[in-house]
């Protein structure tokens, strides 16, 4: 049977390398897709991991109870941090209101089906993506990408269940009015 | 006994207030490495470091888990370093230079490798008794490459070692690294090409900030949407080489096949081609 | 990729008013990123693995490297004797004309004489041969020395100990002859202290500005300063001694050295005091060269 993350951590933290090459086989892949999704960047999503795992090594507090959501709390309030200036500036710049009335892109196909084949063959989903609010954008991978549960993605970001379920609920009325706008410019 | 290993931690050195490294970290194993970034961008600084010539102003340096701050000596024991700029006393020979740093580095006569031999490797023990004045400028580098050999040193550091050579004396010297097999070696280059045939690994500098390290394969692979090629005629290469970053021209008839790095022009028909670690060096160099 | 039923998390009135959400569900399934290669991962372990030995290890951790023991005579006497190979003939030379310029003269001149020039001559040539010794073109090996077990500071030390050694050799073998030759005119002591306290002061002088600034400045400071000491003290005597046209000044001035060694305080004192700000101005000279490694 499979150690649980938390067990391993309990070795990591008294110093065993196998404990970590098992915990870094498990998180790497999930960690560096989640951060390279958050930041659009495979680079300084290669270097947030790096941080990642570093600050989990070095962390002398309580063990937490789900390693899981820890661990994507740290790679999360890491990104936040380096990418304040950048990426996390759309967060205090705007409000979902203003989508409505924003239009993005150019295109000027006629069926969303075309529009999301189009927009996939010129891999410009993630700059579709990235014109979600970060706060949404962020709830929306952690949902979609990582599986997490509401509740879950509520400990990551640290926000009620309900905060949590209304972000979902505009990530994804902005992102279909941001194809449709696609479609009708 | 753990593998041998150089660790640096948050290295940073100040020069007056311009960080001339700042915050740099990484880890080697066994094996080779070559710094490449533009001058002023930390190589050199970070090879003195190494070499304990200077002492940074924050961060941790470990050889074999021995920290340098705490031992310098036990370190500086396993440590060969070419410097970039090589100034020797004239009215010596290469011998001379050679015995009177074994000595002062306690390198014990009887060693494997003695002096001779380390001439030899670097084809020059004909002139192991001319003075160094009438030696030429490449010769001059190649004895200071055999004093950073000398002793068979596990840890070797050579500052842009084939800077003035040339092709035959390069050639030489890579042979004799090849040969006395440090366990870890960085040497710095300006040359992308010969740091991806001489090294395993690269770590490319920006700004006093290692900008990539890893494999030049991945280095290439991450290039590879940002390399292309364009076949224009002459006068509209000319516009385009004034305004995009090209690394290579060909000329053929009235056309002209510009191969650049970044991204494309509008309205000019552009196919991609696999970068080379010269194109992706560029493209590193040019990203934000 | 699991399919992700995102409509699962919402409510009836929030799925009412998205409708149809395959459109999106789709999109967010195209975009895939990479994941890491097995290399990366290593690469990532290799990095990480030392952290993790500092996190459990606060203590320093063992070294497989034999820590550096202290340097043996034996050592010691090894760079020494490299110090003496790299040194150039000129220098050798120069001590060695000193040396025989010295016996010919107390052969053939006297006692006194011979004296003098021990006294006149020896701290210009520890001067000198300390300010040729650290000139620039020697440095070039500086980089590389600083770098070798033996470290700066010992390596200066020795370099001025192989120099001084061999100035003050000379000096004391012409003593030796001195003592040999039955010609005491003087106290032993008193000569030595006379001799060795200009000799330490003007090489240390010689030392700390070679290092500090230029060793031509090295050169020309002890020079000027000793010449000075020269010329008031051959107005002392051209004050104080009854001239008369038979008298040869030279031989007066002579007598006058040797009349003062063996009796003035002051001379000694001073003497002792030029040893005293010698021996300080080397070990500023140390300080110098440890400072240009954090520089």
């Amino acid at each position: 049977m499979q150690d649980t993350d938390e067990a391993l951590y309990r070795e990591v933290r008294r110093g065993s390398e196998a404990a970590l090459t098992e915990i870094v086989h498990r998180y790497h892949a999930p960690l560096l897709r989640f951060l390279h999704r958050l930041t659009d960047n495979r680079m300084s999503a290669e270097d947030l991991v790096q941080e990642t795992f570093t600050r989990l090594i070095i962390y002398r507090g309580e063990p937490p109870h789900n390693f899981r959501t820890w661990a994507y709390t740290v790679a999360r309030n890491l990104a936040r941090d380096q990418f304040k200036s950048a990426y996390f500036r759309l967060e205090e710049s705007e409000s979902f209101e203003d989508w409505d009335e924003r239009r993005p892109m150019s295109a000027a196909d006629n069926s969303l089906e075309e529009t999301v084949a189009a927009v996939m063959q010129r891999h410009e989903i993630n700059l579709l993506l990235q014109q979600l609010p970060a706060a949404a954008h962020e709830v929306l991978v952690l949902r979609f990408y990582h599986d997490l549960s509401l509740e879950q993605i509520g400990a990551v970001v640290g926000l009620p269940l309900g905060t949590v379920k209304s972000r979902l609920f505009n990530a994804l009325k902005t992102l279909k009015t941001l194809l449709h706008a696609e479609i009708t410019p | 006994m753990s593998a041998t290993n150089l660790t640096v931690t948050s290295l940073t050195k100040f020069y007056g207030a311009q960080p001339a490294l700042h915050g740099v970290s990484f880890a080697l194993n066994t094996g080779s490495t070559a710094l490449l970034g533009p001058n002023g961008s930390g190589k050199s600084t970070l090879l003195r470091l190494l070499a304990t010539l200077i002492s940074p102003d924050a961060g941790e340096i470990r050889f074999c888990a021995q920290n340098y701050a705490a031992d310098v000596r036990s370190v500086r024991a396993h440590i060969g370093f070419m410097p970039q700029e090589v100034d020797l006393p004239h009215h010596l020979t290469p011998y001379q230079i050679l015995r009177y740093l074994a000595q002062v580095r306690c390198i014990p006569m009887q060693h494997d490798m003695t002096i001779h031999e380390t001439l030899a490797a670097l084809g020059i023990s004909h002139l192991s008794r001319t003075p160094l004045a009438k030696l030429s400028g490449g010769q001059v580098r190649l004895v200071a490459a055999a004093q950073a050999l000398l002793g068979k040193p596990r840890l070797l550091l050579l500052d842009e070692p084939t800077r003035g050579l040339a092709p035959d004396e390069r050639n030489q010297l890579w042979h004799a690294v090849v040969r006395f097999a440090p366990e870890i070696m960085l040497f710095s280059s300006h040359n992308a090409d010969e740091a991806e045939d001489r090294a395993e690994r690269l770590l490319i500098f920006r700004g006093g900030r290692i900008r990539f390290e890893g494999l030049s394969e991945t280095l290439k692979a991450r290039a590879a949407d940002h390399v292309y090629e364009v076949r224009v005629p002459k006068a509209v290469a000319a516009v385009l080489q004034r305004e995009y970053h090209v690394s290579q021209i060909r000329d053929d008839g009235a056309l002209r096949t510009l191969r650049m790095v970044g991204t494309p022009p509008d309205g000019v028909e552009s196919k991609h081609v696999s970068p080379t670690i010269e194109d992706a060096y560029l493209w590193l160099m040019r990203s934000p | 990729m699991n399919e992700i039923d995102l409509e699962r998390d919402l409510t009836e009135a929030q799925r009412a008013e998205l409708g149809d959400l395959s459109a999106v569900t789709k999109l967010l399934v195209s975009y895939e990123v990479a994941d890491p290669t097995p290399s990366e991962t290593d690469l990532l372990l290799a990095k990480l693995k030392p952290v993790l030995a500092e996190r459990t290890a606060p203590e320093p951790i063992e070294s497989p490297l034999s820590p550096s023991r202290a340097f043996s005579s034996q050592a010691w006497l090894g760079v020494a004797r490299a110090q003496i190979e790299i040194l150039p003939l000129g220098f050798w030379l120069a001590g060695v004309a000193v040396g025989t310029l010295g016996l010919f003269v107390g052969f053939a001149a006297g006692a006194e004489w011979l004296i003098t020039l021990i006294v006149l001559l020896a701290p210009l040539l520890a001067a000198g041969g300390v300010a040729y010794t650290f000139r620039p073109e020697t440095r070039g090996l500086e980089e590389l020395e600083r770098i070798s077990v033996v470290g700066p500071l010992e390596l200066l030390y020795i370099r001025l100990g192989v120099v001084l050694a061999f100035n003050g050799s000379i000096s004391a073998a012409l003593m030796l002859a001195l003592g040999l030759g039955g010609m005491d005119v003087v106290q032993l002591w008193r000569l030595v202290l006379v001799w060795l306290g200009p000799m330490i002061g003007l090489a240390g002088l010689a030392l700390y500005i070679s290092v500090r600034w230029h060793t031509i400045a090295g050169t020309i400071v002890p020079l000027v300063l000793w010449a000075g000491a020269i010329l008031f003290g051959w107005r002392e005597i051209v004050a104080r001694v009854e001239w008369t046209p038979a008298t040869s000044l030279y031989r007066v001035a002579a007598a006058w050295l040797i009349a003062q060694i063996n009796n003035s305080d002051g001379l000694l004192l001073a003497a002792s005091i030029a040893l005293i700000v010698g021996l300080f101005l080397m070990q500023q000279a140390g300080q110098t060269v440890m400072r240009n490694r954090t520089a």
